[in-house]
This record gives structure tokens, sequence and C-alpha cells, in this order.
């Protein structure tokens, strides 16, 4: 498996090479671009420069893991509007065309919101009919979609078998489980849904997560290591089901001071996952 | 004024063409017969479909039972019982024209707006439509749901309107109460259009605001929804499917 960690989490005010250079610096092999979340990598880049940050990349010894976005949650796939949803499904091609362009072979995306407005069983029927649409255009570009397991704060897929459900809906081998395994929270077992999906995982997210174990009993994310994921049982899905591809680190909860020292914590925390050294 | 023989040839043959795509091709001439009976006609607006998954929700829920018909397709020489025309936007004067024949006809219409997610100046176009075609006056989308709806974020130009206390004081309301053809409580759309009318019956409310209604014609019947059914056909939303049962057998 191969480590990876978002050019998101770059502190502020550092410029992308700089990011670069930390991430090699800290034992990484890749990164992970957030189409829309950061200043170089946005709806509006070119292609050429889109190229440009291929070069960067290669030129620090690194690779693109994946492409992501965060702009699903402001113009979701499964909005009522259908200009919205028009938009969504633009998002998601830019994020295919850019990760041919970035040699890389996988795309994040957040494939619905439940909200009190939009029920759930439309947000189903959207994101199904968006994932059909967009599948044979995955699958000519050759980059597989990753739709990531939101459980609490999109409120959709909450279960491994739902979510099996909607990959079999779908019925393509170009749209997975981009599984993230901070993000089960109270609704099951991360290693239960490593075993349930094998195959359809197109990359692992990695993060902890504190059950009910905030100021006010809330769930709360945090760094590998700290919270309640059992990283043995986790380590042993992965392996059973023969996952060796990326693993990402996405730290939602960041260092207040010396940003830079939590991409080497977490580069060691992962080398410690990788190799079983738990 | 002094008009040249080009000119006055050129004026009237525009204003020929102009006629002729303008033909009502509704009304029943002693030379245009009937085409063929269909029971039920699904009319696809195509572009001016503001809603093409209201579309989709009626085709799965009518299933084998509805012809599906582009607009380029319907003539003055079809009839049915029943015309359902999901999410308009726009129309074309002459499919205007047409649905206006199938009702002196004593055909059932069903016309389902889309317009919660128009422009302005679209909303004007479909506002100035039903008012001259079939008389139905309708006023700027209203949203149901107070507090930032992750729909409305990126686009914040659409004509929107808050609730009013006319959805009774309530912040949101969650459901359409259709009266007609038997009650049913059928999801709202997240912005429902205010309907009146100066002959015709309220069929469906939100809260105190009339959003559907039904008018008797010479011989058919208008049924206008101003709450599209069709996203809560498509999303399996039995309440809604009883509902086009019950008013695609009348």
């Amino acid at each position: 498996m191969k480590k990876s960690i978002g050019d998101n989490m770059i502190p502020k005010g550092w410029s992308f090479e700089q990011g670069l250079e930390l991430v090699k610096k800290a034992g990484y092999d890749g990164i992970e671009l957030w189409l829309g979340d950061v200043p170089w990598f946005q709806m509006s880049t070119s292609d050429g420069a889109v190229s440009e940050l291929r070069r960067k990349v290669a030129n620090a010894g690194l690779v693109v893991s994946n492409v992501s976005t965060g702009l699903h949650w402001q113009t979701p796939l499964s909005a009522r509007d259908p200009k919205i949803r028009a938009e969504a499904i633009r998002i998601v091609e830019r994020q295919m065309e850019t990760a041919q362009l970035l040699g890389c072979d996988a795309i994040l995306v957040v494939a619905g919101l439940v909200t009190e407005e939009i029920p759930y069983h439309e947000v189903y029927q959207r994101c199904l009919d968006a994932m059909k649409q967009l599948a044979p255009i995955a699958a000519r570009a050759k980059v597989r979609i990753g739709c990531e397991n939101c459980n609490s704060e999109q409120r959709f897929l909450l279960t491994p078998r739902e979510f099996w459900t909607f990959l079999n809906d779908v019925d393509s081998p170009f749209v997975g489980i981009h599984l993230d395994v901070g993000n089960i929270h109270d609704t099951g077992f991360a290693e239960q849904w490593i075993e349930m999906h094998g195959p359809r995982i197109t990359r692992v997210h990695l993060k902890d997560v504190m059950k009910k174990r905030g100021r006010c009993c809330d769930t709360v994310y945090t760094s590998l290591f700290i919270g309640d994921n059992n990283w043995h049982a986790i380590r042993a899905a992965l392996t059973k089901v023969g996952y060796d591809g990326w693993l990402i680190a996405e730290m939602e909860a960041r260092y207040r001071y010396a940003q830079d020292q939590q991409f080497y914590d977490t580069a060691a925390a992962m080398d410690r996952l990788i190799s079983g050294r738990l | 004024m002094k008009v040249s023989r080009r000119n006055f040839l050129g004026g009237m043959t525009g204003f020929a063409a102009t006629l002729w795509s303008l033909r009502p091709i509704a009304l029943n001439t002693p030379h245009s017969r009937p085409e063929r009976d269909l029971d039920c006609i699904l009319l696809d607006l195509n572009s001016h479909c503001a809603l093409p998954e209201s579309l989709q929700g009626y085709r799965a829920a009518l299933a084998g039972e509805h012809n599906h018909l582009p607009e380029t397709s319907l003539n003055s020489r079809h009839r049915c019982r029943i015309a359902i025309v999901p999410g308009v936007g726009r129309m074309d004067p002459a499919v205007a024209w047409t649905l206006s024949g199938l009702l002196e006809s004593g055909a059932h219409v069903l016309l389902e707006s889309g317009a919660g997610f128009l422009s302005p100046s679209e909303f004007t176009v479909h506002q100035e439509m039903l008012y001259r075609h079939f008389d139905i006056a309708v006023d700027r989308p209203v949203d149901l749901w107070p507090g930032k709806s992750a729909d409305d974020a990126p686009l914040t130009h659409r004509p929107g309107r808050r609730p009013s206390e006319q959805l009774d004081g309530r912040e949101s309301i969650p459901y359409v109460n259709y009266v007609w053809p038997r009650e049913t409580k059928v999801r709202d759309f997240s912005r429902v259009i205010p309907v009146s009318a100066r002959e015709g019956d309220v069929i469906g409310q939100v809260g105190a605001l009339p959003v559907a209604l039904k008018r008797r014609t010479a011989k058919g019947t208008l049924i206008f929804l101003g709450s599209p059914l069709g996203p809560a056909l498509r999303a399996g939303d039995s309440e809604a499917l009883s509902w086009l049962r019950l008013v695609t057998a009348l």
C-alpha cells in the first residue's frame, strides 16, 4: 500500500511547491489533489495549468493518487434544481478530465445529500441517474469514480448493505466506493465495510474518530490511533480483501501549531499501519 | 406612407409564414380527421421541459399505459382521453393551440408547471404563456423551506420568495394537500407555483396557498399542478402514484 495526503492539508499561505516538498520530506508517495478547495486547482484552471501541476508533482518525486472535490457539498448531484444537477455533473466530468491529465485513475465524489427538504428516496434516484450517466464516461476515460461514504454528513447510504445495493444498481466496474474509515462513526465498523466492498474500493481515506467522546458527548474526528477505530481489524480486513492501493490521510482535526509536524506524525502512523506494527 | 411592391410582397410573405407557424393545428376542420385515438398521451416538450426528471417520473409511473409523444409529433389529428404535459417551462404556441383543441374535444389535459427553478425572464414567459393560452394566472415561485438550502446556494438570482402568512405561519410545510380526486398528501418540491383562475376549483394547497386547480372546459377538464408530481413519482412515492392513477382513470 502507498501513502498519500491531500493538498488541502498544506498549511495556509504555503505555495503548492512548498507543500509538495513537505509531503515528500514527510515520506509520502503521492498527493491527493482537491478540485475547488485550493487556489492552484479550480474549475477554471486550464488544462495547461493542470499539466503544469503534474510536472511540479513529478519534480517533487511524487505522483497524484487521485482527484477529490468538496464542491458537491454546495452543488449536489441530488439537488432538485436541474441546473444545479447539471453543474454537479460537470464537476465530476472535470474531475475525470483532470485525473487523465494528472495521470491517475480515480476520483472522489460525494454522491448525494439527504436534507430536511430533499428526502432519501429522491436523493437515491437522482444519484443513481447521475452515476448511470457518468459511468460510460468514466469507462471511456479509464477513471474510476469512488463515491465517498460520508455517512453522518450525507445521511445517505448509511450502511454497507445500502451502499452495496446502490453500487449494484449502478452496475458499472467504473463506479465504486471511496472508503473513509473515519466517517462511519456510530453507524457501524470500518472493517465490515472493507470486507463487504473489497474490489469495489477505489481508494481509502484514513482518519480516526472518537465516538461520543467529545466534550458534549458528540463524535469527533481525530488523528490516527487516538480514536476508536479498530486499526488491527481494519488492517486485517484490508489484507483479507487484497487491497494494495492508496491510503490517503484526511486529517479533519488539524494541528493548531506546527502544522507541518502533522504531516510527519501522520506519515509515521501510516507506516506502522502498513507494516502491521500496531 | 408609400409601400413599394417589393416591400409589400416581402411583408405579405413574412405574414403568411408567421400565420403558418402559428396555425391552430388543434382545430377540427372538415378536412382533418382524427389520426388515431390514443388513451393517454405523455407529451415530451423536449428542451421546453424544465424538469426532465418529472417526465421520467410519469413515464415510469404510467409504464406501458401511455403513448410517449415528442412535441414535434403532436398534431391536430391526434385525439386522446387524457394528455399529460410534465415539467412545462416554455411552450410552443402551436402546441398550446393543440392542447386547447384537445380540451375542446373532451380530453382531460394535465399541465404540470416546471417553473420553480426557471430564471426570472424564463418565468415571465411561462407566466404569459399560461395566461394567454389557458387563462391561468400564476405567481412567482414560493420557497417552502426556510433557511439556506443546498439547492439555493449557487443560484441566488432565481425569483423565489419566502413563505408568507398564506402558509399558516408555519416554518416548513412538507406536503401538498390534494382534495381531488381524493384527499392525498404529496411531498412538496421545495418551490411551488401559486395559481389562480377566473373559473375552476382549487384541488391542491400548501397551507392556504392554492397550488393546483381544475377547470371544466366545453367538454374536457384542465388540471394544473403548480407543484411537480413527477419527481415524487420518479422516487416511487406511493401517494403520488395513487393520485395519478385516479386522475388517469377519470
